[in-house]
């Protein structure tokens, strides 16, 4: 999706760069609330496995701090953060969107459902306070053609290593913001 | 070239696939810069009292 210097890309200001010195954590995640859906349904239409899901009702597995916690939506998500290395969130985007776009007629599908809402979000953290990531044309061509928004969710956490209550934010699960 | 989006303090800005889609049409990149501030700094930028001090954002 993003490949290598061709004439299109001449004209841009912001090479892709996998060190993107200013970030210090980044990923791409689509997060889908499938309204009264479980999301065992999302993953067979979408034939994708969920990186992480909550089922409404259900007590969801302990996380890193040993809590549990029952889930208040049904929601389907898909992150790129174990699956890509790099600081430049165009690369977690572009893995996300190949996984995606061959599925566009289902998420469309999906998008019409009742109660279905959804949204590709990309955590952004600082690693000095500034700085801030660059989206090509290339991804936000098949975003727009999936009908996804792209939300860009900027921490900063000071000097210190991010703190293990910051781990929990990602993915965000509490639903629909 | 470049679309330059500021954007001061923590939280999230969304793009829509109707912007997405217009800057992709223009071969367009979108570039965000994320300036964190102390809350009590935030407050005097808004009034504009600091504007001043936000420098260049020249990529």
């Amino acid at each position: 999706m993003t490949g290598p210097k061709d004439d299109r890309t001449l004209s841009r200001l912001t090479p892709l760069d996998d060190a993107y010195r200013s970030c210090e954590r980044t990923c791409a995640v689509l997060r889908l609330y499938c309204g009264d859906m479980h999301p065992s349904e999302v993953t067979k239409r979408l034939g994708l496995k969920p990186t992480h899901q909550i089922v409404l009702g259900e007590e969801s597995p302990p996380n890193s701090l040993g809590l549990k916690r029952v889930g208040k939506v049904n929601g389907w998500f898909l992150s790129s953060e174990e699956f890509v290395e790099s600081k430049d969130v165009r690369r977690h985007l572009d893995w996300l969107l190949a996984k995606l776009e061959p599925n566009s007629e289902v998420l469309r599908e999906l998008q019409a459902g009742p109660g279905v809402r959804m949204s590709v979000e990309c955590p952004w953290w600082s690693r000095y306070g500034t700085g801030g990531p660059t989206l090509w044309p290339e991804q936000m061509r098949v975003l727009a053609a999936l009908n996804l928004e792209c939300s860009l969710g900027f921490a900063y956490y000071g000097p210190q290593e991010p703190a293990e209550s910051a781990q929990s934010d990602l993915p965000r699960d509490s639903g629909p913001s | 070239m470049t679309v330059f989006c500021l954007w001061c303090g923590d939280g999230s800005p969304v793009l829509w696939p109707e912007q997405m889609q217009g800057l992709a049409a223009l071969n367009l990149e979108c570039s965000f810069e994320f300036t964190y501030y102390p809350e009590e700094e935030l407050d005097e930028i808004v009034d504009g009292e600091t504007i001043g001090n936000l420098g260049e954002f020249i990529p």
